[in-house]
């Protein structure tokens, strides 16, 4: 017996076998009596309902916070939070707000200019000088 | 690619009018240097432009072969990767018996032979007969029997030629003295093996305890970089070993 | 593999019997008060439950329980965005999920943690790993496969599975914590064992001395470890890495109690479905696992066992043999058959890269992407079983 074993833990990817949604938990702040407010508490009032019983993964907490503007923050599993300031939209525009937190895998936005990411190695190798027919050019 | 053939005909035209000044004024190279932007090439500034400029028709061997008629019968294009054969790939005599792929490659050898036997060959596809890197393309290749050549190393060449006479005849000669009956030299009188020495004809208890004393008084001697040069060597075949280098 | 006695199992789950593993320390007042959480209580009896537990509770001020009451699990919305998050059946009740989220080391008693439904789903995970595997790569040598299995469906990688769940632990055990958080506390021995094997005979020899390999398949635990009569007492020299596997069995023990909840209330295929696409579905590179000692003399044995021409090496190419950094590409063959090639800045090193490729070429052959497994028989209308490509064994 020569060959020995290395240690290592397989690497998990989300959405290959199972998919879990990003998003686990919202936070909704209102105020009661600013003007910044007004569209919150209408969507707190007549959206929010339909839009939790429509994503039953994500937990929902709705608190005042007096005197200030309404914010939505989105708690994501990988520990990050995306806080948005919703003062002064109206209730379909803090919709759209919290559909694109839900949908926010909680990582850092970052320009990807490649058309496909990989974790696989090439099919065909590394290209090697040392192999092949080589190209006449 | 299709920039550079493009730049070709252009630099044809060039090189005339290039030696005609070179014959014409004295100092060549600074007429050359003028006559160099009358090739107009336009800096890859943006990335439309080096993108454009990178764009590559595909090799031959990517392509249909043009010989057949046009609507050609569906054909395998085999076009072996310039790149290291990947452990994945597991060799044709490493493919248990009930294995498809072990037919498949038969098969592909069979073929191999009836073309090349039956003087079939088609210059503009030299790729099948050609040795190359893949297990794939080795199967192709097994038939020619050009191997590239063998390298020299040690290795284990059984000879079987020692009775036991031979050995008890070594085990007396090292007992008596260790020190002139060292393992090179009985490997030697008697053509075999160091390691089959040592296993055979163990020296006595003290001569190795004296043996790694000495071992032990030439490595004090040693310094910082040879012994850090030593275990250095050591850590990299460990890496080497796990797969790290 | 250890035989797994699924029914069993499961019969002394759904039913714990009352006073079965409960040690002495517990006062039967608590008893009476809590429910279980297995038996999937309609609500308008938990309620009625509830009210009874506040009214005798009222009396004497009764001690605080270890880990939160079951009761209070449908309130929690931690518990139902997990349960909505793994996409768990209606079937499994959230008072199950609140029970796979405490551990031993929260609450001892072993009719109100997890430690059975774990062990359960750690022998279910590890079976439907294991004949992964085998049947995927039936080359791998034992060490190999035991820590493949290990990289699946070991602690270190089933704590990451929970908390790509997001899992979260609570920051001490204890009635008022919500039950959507994970109840575990460091530095409480494990009270109820879960894991399976033999102490040893030849453990009093030392601890080097040890039997071959093929002794872990019934001695030794699942992954090949040995099981010791004492818990691993080596806290003073290394307290953090005894904190970080204690977190990590925590977590992990989640995760393999979930699957045996889903095992218990939904059955076999749903339990089989769940480990594929949360375990098996991760990624592992198995040709990361080896560690050769003398590639060259085992690759001379693998030919001479099976029949093979011995292996040479032959010089493929090489460049710059006499600069500062030559590339020397070396192939080794089988007669005309080649085994492997490997490249390296001298002729030996790239020789016994070229035999450590050979033999991972030999190890990791595999029938295929889609192999069939003992368990997809179970299926109704299942094809005939072809049997999968058995090998004889590792070079020795």
């Amino acid at each position: 017996m020569t060959v020995k074993a290395l240690r290592a833990i397989a690497d998990g990817k989300n959405g290959l076998g199972a998919f879990v949604l990003q998003c686990k938990k919202l936070d909704l702040h209102y105020c009661d009596w600013a003007g910044s407010s007004k569209g919150m508490n209408g969507f707190i009032k007549s959206l929010l309902p339909k839009f939790a019983a429509a994503n039953p993964q994500i937990e929902f907490a709705v608190s005042p916070r007096p005197g200030k503007h309404p914010v939505i923050v989105g708690h994501y599993i990988n520990g990050r939070t995306k806080p948005i300031c919703v003062r002064n939209l109206s209730p379909y525009e803090i919709l759209q707000k919290v559909e694109l937190l839900r949908d926010a895998s909680g990582e850092k936005l970052r320009r990807t200019n490649k058309a496909v990411l990989s974790t696989k190695p090439s099919v065909r190798g590394i290209w090697s000088p040392y192999h092949g027919k080589g190209m006449a050019v | 690619m299709d920039l550079r053939s493009l730049l070709r005909p252009a630099s044809q035209l060039v090189g005339p009018l290039r030696h005609l000044a070179a014959a014409s004024s004295s100092p060549s190279s600074s007429s050359a240097l003028l006559l160099v932007p009358l090739i107009s090439t336009r800096g890859h500034k943006t990335t439309a432009r080096t993108k454009r400029s990178l764009k590559m028709a595909p090799h031959d061997s990517f392509l249909p072969s043009r010989s057949a008629a046009f609507p050609a019968a569906d054909q395998i294009i085999y076009n072996p990767p310039a790149s290291e054969a990947s452990p994945e790939h597991t060799p044709f005599i490493f493919l248990p018996r009930n294995d498809p792929r072990r037919l498949a490659i038969l098969r592909l050898r069979n073929n191999n032979n009836n073309n090349n036997n039956s003087t079939f060959s088609d210059p503009s596809q030299p790729s099948s007969s050609s040795s190359s890197s893949s297990s794939s393309a080795e199967a192709a290749a097994a038939g020619d029997g050009e191997l590239p050549p063998e390298m020299r190393y040690k290795r284990r060449q059984p000879k079987y030629n020692l009775t036991k006479e031979h050995i008890d005849e070594m085990r007396r000669l090292r007992a008596e003295d260790p020190l002139t009956w060292s393992v090179q030299r009985l490997a030697r009188k008697f053509e075999c093996s160091t390691v089959f020495v040592q296993m055979a004809a163990p020296a006595p208890e003290e001569h190795l305890r004296w043996l790694r004393a000495k071992m032990e008084r030439k490595k004090e001697r040693w310094g910082p970089i040879r012994t850090a040069a030593r275990e250095d060597r050591k850590r990299r075949a460990e890496m080497l070993y796990r797969g790290e280098l | 593999m250890k035989r797994i006695r699924p029914s069993r199992w499961s019969g002394q789950l759904l039913q714990a019997r009352r006073g079965a593993g409960i040690p002495a320390a517990r006062t039967p007042l608590c008893l009476a008060v809590r429910c279980q959480s297995t038996s999937s209580v309609p609500a308008s009896d938990s309620s009625t439950l509830d009210s009874s537990s506040s009214s005798s509770a009222s009396s004497p001020p009764a001690p605080p329980l270890p880990a939160p009451s079951f009761d209070r699990a449908p309130q929690s919305a931690k518990l139902a965005a997990l349960h909505a998050r793994l996409s768990l059946s209606k079937k499994i009740p959230l008072q199950t999920l609140a029970r796979a989220l405490v551990t031993p080391s929260a609450d001892a008693n072993p009719n109100f943690n997890n430690a059975n439904l774990a062990y359960l789903g750690s022998t279910i995970i590890n079976f439907h790993v294991y004949e992964y595997l085998v049947c995927k790569w039936p080359r791998l040598p034992m060490a190999i496969l035991y820590e493949a299995l290990r990289a699946y469906a070991g602690d270190e990688s089933l704590q990451q599975v929970a908390r790509r769940w997001g899992v979260e632990a609570a920051a001490a055990p204890g009635e008022e914590v919500d039950p959507g958080l994970l109840q575990w506390k460091a530095g409480e021995s494990n009270v109820v064992n879960t894991r399976w094997g033999y102490i040893r005979s030849e453990a009093a020899k030392g601890k080097a001395w040890r039997r071959g390999l093929s002794s872990r398949v019934v001695l030794d635990s699942d992954f090949g470890d040995q099981v010791s009569s004492t818990s691993s007492s080596g806290a003073s020299d290394s307290e953090r890495l005894e904190y970080n596997t204690l977190q990590s069995e925590a977590f992990g023990s989640v995760v393999q109690a979930v699957i045996g909840a889903i095992y218990t209330h939904c059955g076999r295929d749903e339990a089989k479905a769940f480990v594929k696409s949360h375990i098996l579905s991760r990624e592992l590179d198995p040709s990361r696992l080896f560690q050769f000692k003398l590639p060259t003399r085992e690759l001379a044995m693998l030919c001479a066992r099976e029949g093979f021409e011995p292996p040479v090496a032959r010089l493929e190419s090489e460049t710059g043999r006499l600069s500062r950094t030559p590339v020397y590409v070396v192939g080794i063959y089988s007669g005309k058959e080649k085994l492997g090639e490997g490249t390296g800045a001298s002729l030996d090193v790239a020789r016994r890269k070229a035999c450590m490729t050979s033999l991972k070429a030999w190890y990791l052959y595999s029938p295929g992407n889609k192999v069939r497994v003992p368990s997809d028989m179970m299926e109704p209308g299942a094809k005939p079983w072809t049997a999968p490509h058995i090998d004889i064994g590792e070079i020795i």
